[in-house]
Parts: C-alpha cells; structure tokens; sequence
C-alpha cells in the first residue's frame, strides 16, 4: 500500500492557541509555526470538503484535550509550504485529516525565518467566535 | 569598541544614548579595585524598569512543553542576555515585544506588519539568532555581541521602527 499524500492544491490549518494572534491587526505569531526541536514538525490539519463548523469540531476533538483552548486558526494552500521546502506528511490514517509540516532546515535562523514566511501568509487569523464552538 | 558605521535611511541616531557626556559618575575605591558605579537619570531608570517588565516572563515559560506541543524550556540566562542587549539599545529606539518561541529562544520582536519585522532571540549561549521579514526578503543570520549592539543588527531594527 502507498504512503498517502497531500496535493498541493489543499488547504491545511494551523490550529492557534493563547499567545498566537497579535491583537492589533490579528497576524498570527511566527511562533506557531516554529518546530520544537525534539521533533521538528508543525501539526496542521486537512480541511477539505469541511465547512467552518467542521473545522472548529475538530480543533476541539484533536487538538484542544492536548493543547487548550483553540482560539483560532491560520489557513495556508500546501503550495505555499512546498515553496519555502518543506513538505507536508499526512497520517497513515487520513481520517485523523492530521498532517506534519516537515523537513526544516537544520539551521536555526532559516528555521524561524521560514516561520515568520508561513505565519505572514497564514494571517490573518481566522478567530474562533462562540458561535462557531 | 565603537560602531561606526554609515546609513543615510536611519531616521534614529544610533549614539545617542553614548554621546552624552553629563551623566554622574561615583568612583569608589579600596587598595586594588576600584569600582565605577553610574547613576542612571531618571530616564534610564524609566527604561530599564520598562525593560524588567518586558523580561518578567511568565514562570510556566521556564519549564519545558510550556505550549503543550514539546517546546523547550527558555533559559534564564537567555533572560540575562536579552536584558543585556536591551540595556545596550540606544535609547530611541522603541523597546520590542518579548516573545517565547518553542525551540527555546527568547525573541525580542519589532513588528510594524506581517511582512516587515526583525527578531532578535536569544537562547543563553551567547549568540543572537537574528531573522525577520522585510516584504519578500528574508533576513537572516547568527550574530555575536561584543561591546556593543552589532551595526548589522542596529540597521535592520531600524529598518522596522522608522
């Protein structure tokens, strides 16, 4: 069976917590995308064929019991990763819709130059409003 | 060591804050050492509690997976140096944002919009991980404090605060 893969013409979500929006002009932080060394992943999520409501339920299913409070998102096209040279690797199980943003450079500074890169593309942020929970 | 350097563009005077020759000075000494202690003006003092109020970070920062996601914990002594580099900045320039980052630096960001802003992040080895946007350039690179603040360095977070 062949590893899964994710076109380019998809779009994928970076699920935002407290900290990473700026709130005077809702820019997302380059933080939230910047990989902890241990592993050197972004975690993202497919958003495919979902409407916003089904995005959100996501976020609350898989990301908030590990990481709190989902207060937004940034959305970016996979092509736009796939040009700063990173690739974006989907779960074995494409049900999870959960997907890693890999092969960062070794070098710190390009690393957290690349993120600012994504962060700016990925801004605004769309903000999770109650209604939407 | 001085800078000396040359940047028509700058609108801040980088020495202003060392061209000042009227601050107060107690010298005390004792048989071998003699100590110099600079009172600071009332402005100094302002800007150095401004810059303990950015630095005072919140303690969970300190310990590791602070962001649930594995991040590294930042070092106090990324703290240390980040102050250091913030007591050296000329004194018109506006003092950034401290901004934890998941691999355990310690950055302190001018921001003026998403595709024009500098960090400085430091995580206690004595380097300065520089990078920033600046439209689509990307500005990039480790740089090393010696006496002063590099020029390099100076003239990028200018180019985001003027």
């Amino acid at each position: 069976m062949s590893d899964p893969t994710v076109d380019s013409s998809e779009n994928v979500s970076r699920f935002l917590v407290d900290g990473d929006i700026r709130l005077k002009d809702n820019s997302i932080r380059h933080g939230a995308f910047l990989p902890s060394p241990s592993n050197l992943e972004i975690s993202v999520f497919r958003i495919y064929d979902l409407s916003a409501s089904d995005i959100w339920a996501l976020a609350v299913e898989k990301v908030e019991p590990h990481r709190g409070e989902v207060i937004g998102r940034g959305d970016l096209a996979v092509s736009t990763i796939l040009e700063e040279r990173l690739r974006v690797v989907p779960d074995q199980d494409v049900s999870s819709r959960h997907a890693n943003i890999v092969e960062w450079p070794d070098d710190r500074d390009a690393r957290a130059t690349i993120a600012k890169a994504l962060a700016a593309k990925a801004s605004p942020a769309t903000k999770r409003q109650a209604s939407n929970s | 060591m001085s800078i000396s350097i040359a940047y028509p563009s700058l609108a801040f005077d980088l020495f202003a804050s060392s061209s000042r020759s009227s601050q107060r000075e107690v010298i005390a000494t004792d048989d071998t050492v003699s100590t110099h202690t600079r009172l600071l003006t009332a402005s100094e003092q302002r800007r150095r509690d401004e810059i303990d109020r950015i630095l005072d970070l919140r303690p969970e920062y300190l310990e590791a997976n602070w962001n649930k996601e594995d991040a590294a914990p930042i070092p106090r002594a990324a703290i240390e140096e980040a102050r250091l580099f913030l007591q050296k900045l000329p004194a018109t320039f506006p003092l950034p944002e401290a901004v934890p980052e998941p691999d355990g630096y310690l950055g302190l960001e001018w921001y003026a919009n998403k595709y024009l802003l500098y960090v400085v992040s430091f995580n206690g080895r004595g380097a300065l991980s520089c990078s920033g946007l600046n439209g689509s350039e990307k500005i990039y690179g480790t740089r090393y404090m010696e006496e002063s603040i590099p020029a390099e360095v100076l003239r990028n977070i200018a180019k985001v605060i003027q």
